[in-house]
Order: structure tokens, then sequence, then C-alpha cells
């Protein structure tokens, strides 16, 4: 069992003071193997903070990032599965499945991971898997005012995930499980 | 033209309809891998109780849903924030509860889980508190002055001041510029071997000993303080050499002579320096001594007759009866030396030699050695043997305290010898004055107080303070014991001592320096709670006299902690004032500022809370006097201060404090300033701006950023920031009326957006100005002002022309801008998807403005950007050509909507799409004109395969198109640079493609 | 080639009763032959007349012959051949009287001289050289029973002065200087101790000394001689001592010179300490004490 924690568009703090706490109280180091980030850290912080969580951590580049090392995008090989990761804001339009395939399709991955819409969701396309994180503190994007914060986290054995999605509406947690497998 | 055929026509699509498709189902589920972690670790605690909180989860999950549902109806966003902060402060606080019992149920043996509760909350102050405490709990086992503290790769033992430290501060304090007398051969008549002398000759042989110091006098050279240490040095080598050469009575003479020029106090205020140097002979030689006996000690191995040294925690019963036998001669060699002091100093060298052949000589021979001393008839030169003795005592035997109490107390009573009104005349003779001549003694007592302080039990102090009182009332004396003792001792007894200051003679020493050398104690151990206020007023009565801020000021510095750490607030203020007071005459604060910057520090390092900080009215007022760099070291401090541990606030007083002092920062930018400070600084200001909290008052806010452009205009990270923030006020605002604005806040947004508006362009970094250029286009649109959108969006265009195409960044490493250029358009022509067209310009007004600019930019040749960008502009295009676009923002009508159906509209997007595709084609084509470019090849090639996937995702697949997408794949297949990877993925995307036209577009492909 | 005596005790003193065990030590690079191998210990009391007193003292010059305390004589090996290497032939002798008289302390002295001397010697016929060796241990006469110990004090000022005419007095610098010795009796391994206070002095004090003279007489009917000589001078007070402190006395007896004190029909051997009190104006104040120093 290898849990992987995929999240990303933190935005603090311009959007966002801080990653709200009922995710902090789930979000504890020794848990997670490897951490897969769309980016959008925006300062130091949340980087040190998921530092803490787990010492595997893959990061792509996001329009507001201080930090201009990340790359801009990256595959990362987890068990069976292979993960594309991809900030988001390059992509036209933005979150369009039919120009986030053209990018699997290139990076030759089984799951892309994307964010910048801060629009949580899970979605099989053409038999491969995309998945947008959406926004950790739920900051403002330029479609909504107040997303939802949430995060995915994948649970993968063998050529089978487990993907938890954890979602604040309205300050409750909320908590739904997908699962796919690999084509 | 019209005739070629269209090959670049775009699918319908439904996007909703697709996401719906795609989109994978989920359950909502109770047990997930992050709750299943939790659970172990207090499962057989209380899993009841986990799941009764759970079920009242459920039920407030339940309530929040139809009170959100509710309030959504009304309309009054006042009252639904209300709401809203009060479920937020409940599901707050059941977070919190739920934090702690989880944190007290770890168990201890899943340490690493328990450890991380606690530090997976981001608390930066909670991590520095922690490593505050340790420091100043090392702290409190110090006794004595910042000097210890300094030496952080001396000993660990911080109550220690080693020897070979205390020896520089010596040299570098006591020194002449008068001449130093030397023997000039240094090896004086032998005095070693026992002379044979018939007794009707004794009178004789004194009368020649008295007529020796004119005898010497010949021999003796004048040197200076300079020549006298390399001459010193000579000796050492000397004695070296001459042991070397195994002439031991050589060097045993050398030894004597130095031993004996320790009794010569004519350059008397060099004599504490001359100890120093004049030791380290001695030492040279007691090392060597050791040594050799040590040496002769080696122990045979019975079996393999190999010699193995005697180990370093030897006993007397290991050492042979040879290296006995040979240390036993060195003793009664030693016992012969005519002259008091040569026998006692070289009895004290070799000292540790006794081990040889006792275990338990020691202390005899320290107090023996000790009364000796008291032949010494000159005080000085006494009290140095004195130091010699516990020098090398301690290291002997460092818990023994008896011999050294003794020790110290026949320093005390020599003392009279100085009170002596004929000593005056020995002073006048050495021309110095009391209160110098005293000074002398200082190293020499201190070293012996450390000696008897150092872990001592308590009643040693009570010993030596009686013996104090005893003999004398001598300030220098008092101030050395203070010093010497562990501080928790000299703090519970805080008013004795202030007692012992009050009534010592202050006539050779200051008062004062008393008085600091408590107040390190004071500040490092906690006096008696009950009299703690009492104790300040005591001393500060005394100090606040004092008129010279040379004494003051120090003085100041040390007991700042005093009220610190034991009083309010008020009391430091009270303190501060006084201080004020002292240093505002004649502007002696000009003189203090390192002392000005170490008390700010102090006070930032005690008081996290702000609010108390800026309640001492005198803080502010002191941080007036700083000036220049000391200025703006400590401004660093406070607003590092305030950033790190300060609550958001909109406290107008801390507002403007902070304010101020980050303007005055700010200011010290010119053109000279160094990067990394220019960063720094920005960084602080920015820690600044982000504690402000005007909570509802946006436009309160507002203004305070209006503010800080003004003040901080030369930073460019914090003009960033403003832009941020002010974009962040116009979408609180759009969130506290749910995005319906009335005219008050549509207002205030446009404020907002022109404030950013005028902002950006002021900000240097072209990358930064144009994603915030694109944020504000973004937040103009959200909040229904086109125009400003429009502007915004413009400004992107007109300023993408002036995009350089290498940068250099702030290490000064040069970098190719294309790539970056080129996510910035595409990041810009998803937002073009949804701004609403011109209304006299057009719907594609700006498209076809960001077009004309993309081509006339300057591309570096060979460049593929140019193809990548009309590549995703087919992309928007296409999208414009749906029914309904992939996204829209509440309450903006975008071009789906403007422009439905409009033929013209339809017409002009086909007629650009193929244009487009037409040229992208002779893009393509002419990267592969030059075969032998490698490089070039390749980025045909991928392009190649780029815009096949491009047509089979967004276009449809017309004959002519199939056409060119065969034509399209075979270029990219046949050039094998292209990874098989992508070829393959991207012939699988095509098998799984419905529609016959694919299968058999898969089929000649495949 | 060598020949070495190797006694057992390092630092070779031995008591009458004791015995004195060692080895000879032979080495040699291959076989070596010799005549036999004879030891002879010896101890003796040589009296030695200085040079000014021999004109003096003729008649009983002749008559001091030296007087043998101890002898043996011992065959060791008898003539034969010795291996390649080092040869270890162990030996030893037990320290009793061998002579009328009693075995006295090793000493060397003025007049008296005091030796116990082991010779070893290897013969080894016409073209070879001999070895030999010798060496010289000591020998400690104990007392027996310790006597009792009986305290010396003092106290010097003007008046206390012996050679101080009255009408001198006035010119000499008040002081008083008062102290003891803590015993006349001294055994020879511990150290001369006791204390001196300066109670007060008009004058500057120089320096304060202990002057351990020793006293050699000898002779016989025919007349004596004396010799005192001074053995050792250490400085207690350097300088103008603290007034009313007290400053201990502490003299180490030095080896070789001192022996305890002893009188035999011709010869005699007795110590006193002077303290010496040297004044900055120059005045000398000298206090004499007796000792008897004793073996414990």
């Amino acid at each position: 069992m290898v849990l992987v924690l995929v999240i990303g568009d933190f935005h603090i703090p311009h959007r966002a003071s801080d990653i709200p706490k009922q995710f902090q109280e789930l979000l504890v180091p020794d848990k997670i193997d490897t951490i897969l980030c769309t980016g959008n850290l925006c300062c130091k912080e949340p980087h040190d903070y998921l530092k803490k969580l787990a010492s595997d951590i893959h990061i792509v580049q996001g329009d507001f990032d201080e930090n201009t090392d990340f790359p801009e995008t990256k595959v990362v090989t987890i068990g069976e599965f292979k993960f594309g990761l991809c900030h988001g804001h390059q992509i036209t339009p933005w979150g369009d499945e039919e120009s986030l395939g053209v990018l699997q399709r290139k990076l030759n991955c089984d799951v892309l991971i994307s964010g910048h819409t801060h629009q949580l969701d899970v979605r099989k396309f053409d038999e491969k898997f995309l998945i947008n994180p959406g926004s950790a503190t739920g900051a403002y994007s330029g479609f909504t005012s107040d997303a939802p914060p949430s995060f995915v986290l994948l649970d993968i054995q063998n050529d089978t995930v487990q993907a938890f999605v954890y979602q604040l509406v309205d300050e409750q947690l909320d908590i739904e499980r997908i699962v796919f497998k690999k084509v | 033209g019209k005739e070629k055929p269209k090959r670049w026509i775009p699918i319908e699509r439904d996007f909703e309809a697709e996401y719906k498709q795609t989109v994978l189902a989920s359950k909502r589920v109770k047990e997930h891998p992050l709750r299943l972690s939790r659970m172990k670790l207090y499962d057989d605690e209380a899993p009841q109780q986990d799941s009764t909180s759970d079920q009242q989860q459920e039920k407030e999950k339940e309530a929040a849903a139809s009170s959100s549902s509710s309030s959504s109806s009304s309309s009054s966003s006042l009252t639904s924030k209300k709401k809203g902060k009060g479920k937020k402060k409940k599901g707050g606080m059941l977070g919190g509860t739920k934090m702690s019992s989880s944190a007290a149920d770890f168990d201890p043996l899943s340490s690493a889980a328990g450890a991380s509760s606690s530090s997976s909350v981001i608390d930066p102050l909670s991590a520095m508190k922690g490593s505050g405490s340790s420091s100043s709990s090392s702290m409190a086992t110090g006794i004595s002055g910042a000097s210890k503290l300094l030496d952080d790769d001396a000993d660990l033992d911080t109550s220690w001041t080693p020897w070979k430290q205390r020896k520089l501060e010596i040299l570098s304090t006591f020194t002449t510029s008068e001449k130093l007398a030397v023997n000039a051969s240094f090896l004086p008549p032998d005095e070693v071997v026992n002379p044979k002398v018939s007794v009707d000759k004794v009178r004789s042989r004194l009368e020649q000993l008295e007529d020796k110091p004119e005898d010497m006098d010949a021999k003796y050279m004048e040197m200076s303080q300079k020549e006298y240490v390399a001459h010193i040095e000579a000796l050492n080598d000397e004695l070296r050499t001459a042991w070397q050469a195994e002439d031991k009575v050589k060097a045993l003479r050398i030894a004597i002579q130095g031993a004996k020029l320790l009794g010569s106090t004519e350059v008397i205020r060099f004599y504490p320096s001359q100890f120093v140097l004049l030791t380290e002979i001695l030492e040279t030689f007691g090392s060597l001594v050791f040594q050799r006996i040590k040496g002769r000690a080696a122990i045979e191995d019975p079996k393999t007759g190999e010699l193995k040294p005697l180990p370093s925690n030897f006993t007397c019963d290991m050492v042979n009866s040879h290296a006995k036998e040979t240390c036993r001669n060195w003793f009664y060699k030693i016992a012969s030396i005519r002259e008091l002091l040569p026998r006692l100093y070289i009895e004290l060298a070799i000292l540790d030699c006794y081990r040889f052949y006792s275990d338990t000589e020691y202390v005899a021979a320290l107090l023996r050695i000790s009364s000796m001393i008291r032949g010494v008839g000159d005080p000085l030169v006494a009290v140095y043997c004195r130091a010699y003795l516990a020098r090398k005592g301690h290291q002997v035997c460092p818990d023994e305290k008896e011999y050294l109490v003794h020790n110290f107390n026949d320093f005390l009573f020599t003392l009279r010898q100085v009170d002596d009104e004929e000593f005056q005349v020995f002073l006048d003779d050495h021309a110095i004055d009391m209160n110098g001549y005293l000074s002398l003694y200082q190293p020499a007592a201190e070293w012996i107080l450390q000696c008897i302080g150092h872990l001592c039990p308590k009643e040693t102090l009570m010993s030596v303070l009686k013996n104090y009182r005893k003999y004398t009332r001598n300030a220098m004396v008092l101030n050395s014991i203070i010093q010497s003792f562990p501080s928790p001792w000299i703090s519970e007894h805080a008013a004795s001592f202030c007692t012992l200051i009050r009534d010592a003679d202050t006539e050779t020493f200051p008062q004062y320096t008393l008085y600091n050398t408590l107040g390190v104690h004071l500040c490092l151990s906690p006096p008696p709670e009950d009299n703690r206020l009492e104790i300040l007023n005591q001393v500060w009565k005394n100090i606040s006299k004092l008129e010279d801020p040379e004494q003051y000021v120090p003085i100041a510095d040390t007991y700042i902690e005093y009220p610190l750490r034991y009083l309010s607030f008020k009391d430091v203020n009270t303190l501060l004032s006084d201080l004020y007071r002292h240093i505002i005459k004649e502007k002696a604060f000009k003189d203090y500022q390192e002392r000005l910057q170490s008390i700010v520090k102090k006070v930032l390092t005690h008081y996290k809370d702000f609010s108390k900080i800026f309640s001492m009215s005198k803080f502010m007022t002191i941080l007036d006097l700083l000036e220049g760099d000391t200025k703006t070291e400590v401004y660093k401090s406070v607003l590092d201060h305030f950033g790190r541990y300060a609550e958001q606030t909109f406290d107008p007083v801390q507002i403007q404090a902070m304010f101020d002092i980050s303007k005055a920062l700010h200011d010290t930018i010119n053109s000279m300033s160094f990067r990394d400070e220019v960063r720094q600084i920005g960084t602080l200001i920015i820690a600044f701006i982000r504690k402000i909290d005007f909570g509802t008052d946006l436009e309160g806010k507002l203004n305070f950023y209006v503010e800080c452009r003004h003040a901080y205009s030369n930073l460019d990270a914090v003009k960033g920031e403003l832009v941020q923030g002010v974009c962040a006020l116009a979408m609180q605002a759009h969130r506290l009326t749910k995005g319906k604005h009335n005219r008050k806040t549509l207002n205030f947004t446009r404020a907002c957006m022109a404030y950013c508006y005028i902002t950006i362009p002021s900000i240097e970094k072209v990358f930064s100005r144009l994603y915030l250029y694109q944020l504000g286009a973004q937040v103009s649109l959200f909040n229904m002002s086109l125009s400003q959108a429009d502007g915004f969006l413009k400004a992107a265009i007109t300023l993408i022309q002036d995009v350089p195409s290498v940068l250099a960044d702030e290490n000064s490493v040069v970098r190719d801008t294309e790539m970056e250029l080129v996510n910035f358009m595409h990041s810009f022509m998803s937002l073009l998807i949804v701004v609403p067209g011109h209304p006299e310009q057009g719907p594609l007004y700006l498209t076809r403005g960001f077009l004309n600019v993309v081509e006339a930019y300057d591309w570096k040749p060979g460049s593929d950007a140019k193809i990548r960008i009309y590549m995703n502009m087919l992309v928007v295009l296409a999208s414009f050509s749906q029914d309904k676009l992939p996204y829209r923002i509440d309450r903006v009508d975008s071009n789906d909507v403007l422009y439905a159906g409009d033929a013209s509209f339809t017409e002009e997007l086909e007629t650009l799409m193929n244009t487009l595709f037409e040229q992208i084609l002779t893009l393509i084509s002419d990267l592969g004109e030059d075969e032998s470019n490698k490089e070039s090849v390749q980025k045909e090639a991928n392009a190649a395969l780029d815009l096949f996937n491009y047509m089979l995702a967004h276009a449809k697949m017309s004959a002519p198109a199939a056409q060119m997408a065969i034509r399209l794949f075979r270029l990219a297949y046949d050039s094998g640079v292209v990874e098989t990877t992508y070829l393959r993925q991207s012939l699988l995307y095509l098998k799984g493609k419905k529609g016959k036209i694919y299968q058999e577009l898969y089929k000649k492909l495949y | 080639m060598s020949l070495e005596i190797v006694l057992k005790k390092v630092d070779k003193v031995y008591r009458p009763g004791d015995m004195i065990e060692g080895v000879i030590k032979v080495t040699s690079d291959g076989t070596l032959s010799h005549q036999g191998i004879t030891m002879t210990l010896h101890g003796s009391v040589g009296l030695h007349l200085s040079a000014k007193s021999v004109g003096l003292f003729e008649a009983f010059y002749n008559s001091l012959q030296p007087v043998t305390l101890i002898h043996y004589d011992l065959e060791v090996l008898q003539a034969g051949k010795l291996p390649d290497g080092v040869t270890q032939i162990p030996f030893e002798f037990p320290l009793e009287c061998t002579e009328d008289v009693p075995l006295q302390e090793t000493y060397h002295g003025v007049f008296v001289n005091t030796t116990y001397l082991i010779t070893c010697q290897m013969p080894r016929g016409m073209f070879s050289k001999d070895l030999e060796d010798n060496t010289e241990f000591l020998v400690e006469i104990p007392l027996g029973e310790e006597p009792e110990s009986e305290e010396i004090k003092f106290e010097i000022s003007p008046k206390s002065l012996e050679n101080v005419s009255e009408d001198n007095i006035s010119k000499i610098p008040d002081f008083k200087i008062s102290g003891c010795l803590d015993s006349g009796l001294c055994a020879i391994t511990e150290p001369l101790t006791g204390e001196v206070v300066v109670e007060y002095s008009e004058a500057t004090i120089k320096s304060i000394e202990l002057q351990l003279v020793r006293v050699e007489t000898c002779g016989s009917a025919d007349g004596w001689a004396k010799e005192a000589t001074e053995i050792q001078n250490i400085q207690i007070c350097d300088g103008d001592v603290c007034r009313k402190l007290t400053v201990p006395i502490y003299m180490v007896f030095p080896r070789l010179f001192t022996c305890p004190t002893l009188a035999t029909r011709n010869y005699k051997i007795e110590f006193e300490v002077n303290l010496v009190i040297l004044l900055s104006d120059g005045h000398l104040i000298t206090e004499n004490f007796p000792i008897k120093i004793f073996r414990p």
C-alpha cells in the first residue's frame, strides 16, 4: 500500500492565510509516502509543511510561485502507475480534457494530475485518468470566489487506485472515494 | 484562401455532457487512510467516544446544510456572514478539542506520530519558543558576564572560564609602554647545587647577596613590552631545547629564573601580564618533568616485554619504584631552592607529579604551600602566587575547596598591608594610584574566586562571605566574590548582597560595577519572589544617581532584563524612561547606539505581544534615538519580530509604528544597496503588511495599501504583494456580497482595480507584471468591471512586445525567456476564451491584437514558439465556435452569449482558423527546411505530431483533414526523432475514437 | 661485552638485617671465557681532615685510620666459560656487623665519610681486559624508638640580642619577632617545621632565612678538629612580610648532607639551625637553635 497525497493551489498568503485546521489534523507526518503537488504554493510555509509530511515530494511550477526552480511538468512512477504532473495554467482551455489528453499522451502517463482551476475532479478520459485536487485552501480562482478547500489521497495497491477525495463543505469534512484500475 | 479545402473545422463539443461522461462517480465514506491510522493510535482507548463524536459531526453537518440553504435565500449579506462566522467558530472549537484529546491519548511508543501531531501545525512561534527557552536555560547555568557567553567554542561548562581565555584578557588589559628589565644572560650563579660555605662566611655571603641588585643591574637589559614577550618566548624555547639535550639542570635554572622574575614589580602596571608570560615557562617546565617521569613509569608487559604508557587516570600503585624515586628526587631538589618565590612556584609547577608516589598528597601540599605564600612580602606578588596555586590546584583536584578558602583568607588578611599609610610611598614610587594598583589584583582575585566558586557546595560561599566581612570591605574583592558564585545563590541572597554593596569600601572601586555584577546574576536566576521590586528599587536608587552615561548605560543594559523577566511592562517602561533621561542629555545616545540596540533586542526577546511593547511609551522613544546602521539593524529586528510573533492586528498605534519603521527601512535602500539587503527588507515589510487585518473594513485596508504603495515604492516585491492584496480585497468584497455588488461595493472594487492598474507598471519584473495584469483582468471580470478588465488585457498584450528574449535573474544568470513567455501566452489565451468581445471593435478584437503581437514578436530563428501559440489559438477559436464556452464567469456574458448565431462571427472564426492552420503548416515545414539542423528537424517532427494530436482532439476529421493528418503523422514517424511512446499513445488515442473515419485513419497509420 | 651489578632495590637503601640482593649481569657476543668471578662488599668510615687542619694536628692525622664496618669476599664463579648473550648471576649479602664496631649511616661530610661499596671483578687472563663494576649502596640506621618532641619557642627583640651593648640598643630599629620550632628533635625523613610571626618591625624586612649548619668534630686524645658547614639556606620570608601573620617554617633535610646526629669515640656530627633576619637597613639578626636529628 502506497499513500500518495495530491494537493496544490495553496495561494498562501495572498488568497488564504493557512491550510484549514481540519486538513492539518489529518495531514500529519509518517502517514504519507509521496506528495504530488500541483504548484502555486506561493510562499515558503506550505512548502515547509509538505516537507514535514513526507520526504518524497514532487512539485511543479504554478503561475504565482515565488520559487521558480520547480519544473513545468514532471513524471513520477509509483508502483504500476506513471503519474504526469502539471500546474495547468498552460493548458488551453483551462482544465479541458481533450487538451489535457494531448499532454497525457506526450508525457506517456497513466494518470495526469493538474490544478489551476481550483475545481476538484477525478475523471477517466480515453482509458487514462485525470485528477485535479482543487485548492487545498479554497482560494479564489478566475471562476470562483469560494471554492471548497480540497485535496486527494491515492491509496495505490498493484493496479488499483483508491482515490479519497477530501473536501471541506461549509467547514465540514466530506470524504468520498473513487476506485479505478489501470487499463 | 477560399479555394483551399478547409482542413481545420472545429469539432462540436458539449463540455457539460463530456464532463458528466468522464467524471468518475464517488461514494461518501467514513473509512479512509488518514483516519485509519488515527484510529490505530487510540482504538483501544475510546472507540466509542470517537463514534459519538462522529455522530455529532453528522448532526452538525445536517444542521449546517439546513442553515446554509435557508440563509442562501436571505439577501442580507450581513446576517449570512454572521452566521458563517458563528459556524466557523463552532467548527473550530470542535476541531480544537479533538486535536488536544488525540494528542493527549498518544501512546508514547508511537512517538513519531505523537511528535508529529504537534509539529504538524505550522507554528513558527512555538518552534521559536522552544529554542528560545533552551538557550535561556543554558544561560542560567552560566554565572558571570557576557564574555563567557561569547566563548562558545570553549568548554561546554559555561560556569568556567578557562585560563586560556583569561590569559588573553589579561594580556590585552595590562600593557605598558615602560621599559622592562630582564636579566641578559638569564642564568645567574648556581642556585641549585648546595653551596658548601663555612659558617664564618655567612655574613659575607649575605653581604654578597645584598650586593646582588647592583650586580644584577649590570646584567639586566631594558626591553619594550614587545621585546619582553619575544624574550619570554625565546626562553621557553631555550628551556625545551635544554631539556631535550638532557640538560635538566639548565632547564631547571631557566624555570627558577622565570619564577624569580615574578618577584619583580618594577613595571607594576604590567605585572599581571608578566605573570601570564612567566607562568608559561613554568607550565612548560612542569609538563616536561611530568612527561619524563611518566615515561619512566611505563608499564612493562610481563609477556612481551613491551612498554605500555601509563594510563592517563593512573594511580600511584601503578607506578614503578624507579619512577617514584625520580619523582622524589625532583621534589628534594626543589625543596632546597634557596629563594622563597622560585621554590613555591617550581613546586606548584610540578605539583601534579605528586601523583606518582601518592594519591592523597595534593591537599596537604596545597595547604602547606598556601601557608608558605604568607612569607611573600609584596602583596601583589603574593596574590598572583595564590592565583597560580589555585590554577594548579584546580587542575589536580577541582573539588577540593578547603585549601582555596584558606588561600583566599590569607589574601584577605594581607590586604591590610595596602591600607598601611606607608604603602602610599610604595605607590608613589611606582607612580600609580590606589585604584590603578588595586585593579592589578583583580584578575588574580577573580581567578582564585572562580576556582572556589566552581561547582562548590553552598557552604563555601557562606564561608567566603564570613571571612570577607571579617577582614575587609574591599569593593573589588566583593565584586569578584559576587561574580564567581552560581547565580541562584547570589539571587537568593540578593538583599544581603545589596547591603554588602552599600557598605563596601568603594573609594577604590566603583559601586556601580558591583551593582552591574549583581545584575548579571539577578537576570540569570530569579531573586525571591516577594521582594523583587524592592531589590530593583534599592539598586536603581543608586544607579539612577549616576550622571555619566559611560557608567550608567551598561548597567541599564544589564538590568533591563530584570523587569522584563520578573516585573510588569510598566516597570520596564519606567526603566526605559530613566534610561531616556540619562542619554538625552548632550545627545549622549549618539555614543551608545550598540547598547541601545542590545536593550531593544532584549525587550523584543521577552515580549512577543506587540500590544504590550507599544503600550510602553518609552520604547518608541528609545527607538527614535537610534541612528545609522544600528537603526537599520534594530528596525529589522523589530519588524522581523513583528512578522514572526505579532497577532493579526488592526490596532492603529501598532500599525502606525510598524509603518514608520518599515518606511524608515525602505528609505535606507538606494541604488548602492546589496541585493540581499533589498530582498531582506522587502520580505520584512511584506511580513508586516500581511499581519495587518482590517476585518470587514475593506476600505480601511485599501487606504492602508495606498499608503504602503507611497511608502514602499522602491521595493518590487512589496508592490507585487500590494497588488495581490488588493485583488484579494476585491474578491473579499465579491464574497461578502455573494457576487451581487451594490453601487458602493462596485465602486470599491473598481477603486481596487484602478489601484492595481496604476501599481503594476511600476513593478520591475516583466513576468510579474504580465501575470498580475492577467490577475487584474480576471478579478475585474469577476466583479463585472468589463472596461477595466479590458484595460488590463490590453496592457498585457502591449507588454508582451517588450518582453526581452533573455533576462538576467537576481544572481545575474542570464536565461532564455521564450518558454516562460509561451507559457504565459497559453494561460492568457485560456483567459481570452471567456473575455467578452468589444462592443464596437467586435468579438475578436483582443484576439486579433494578441495575434498581431505574436506575429510581430521577434522570435528567435528556428523557434517553434509561434507554432505552439498558433496551435493553442486554434483551440481558443474552436472554443469560440461552440454553442457554449467551456467555462463562464457568473454574471458575465461572454462571446457565446453575445454573439450566439452571429453568422459573420462564425465566418470570421472559420477564416481565421484556416489561415492560422495553413500558417502553422508553413511554419512546420520551414523548420524542416535545413535537414542538417538536427534540433530544427526534431522540432518539426514534434510539432507535426502535436498538430496531429490537436486535430484529433479538437477538429473534425474530414477527408482533406485526414489526408493532412496522415502526412503529419508520417512526417513525425519517419523523422525517427520523436518519442515512440508519444507516437504509440497518439495511435492508441486514435484507435479509441469512435467513428468510421477514425478507424480507417488508424488502419492507414498502423 | 660488559659486566654490571644490578641491585634489586632501586633506591639502594638498606637497613641492618636487610638482605642486599642483586644480580651480576654479564653481556657478551659469543662465549666468554674467564678466570672466575669474585665480589667484595666493603663498608668503612673514613676520616679526613681538611687541608688547613693538617698542619695543626699532624700528630693525630696519622692515627686516623679508616674504620672497617663490614667486609665480605665472595667467589661467585670459578674459572670457566659463559654463554653467548646475557647471563645473570644472582647474589645476596646480609647487612650485618662483621666487625667490632656497629654499622653507621652512609654519610658524606667534610671530615667524615661513611661509604658502602660492592665491587665485582672478572679477570680474563693475559690478553683480555678484565671486566669489573662497582656500586655504592646506602645504609640507614633507625633509632629504634622515637624520642619525645619538645617545642622550642622564641621571641626576638632588640633586648634579646646577645651581642648588642646597652648603648647601642636604641640605634636598632624596634621589632618583635616570635615563633617556635615544633621540635628540637627532628626525624631526618620529616621536614623541620615551625612558625615565625613578625609582630611588629619599624624597619622594612628584607628577608628571613633559615640556615642549616652541620658541625663535625673529629679527633682523639691528641686533639680535636671542628668544622661547621652551612649545608642549606632557604628563605622563609621574602620582602617586607605582612605583620602578625604566621609564616610557616618548613625545611626538608637535604639527603647525603644530613645524617642522624652522631657521637663516637673519635668523631661527632651535630646540627644547628639559624634563623637569620635581614633588615633592609643592613642589620642582620641571627637566632641559633641546636637540633638533634634522628632516623626513625
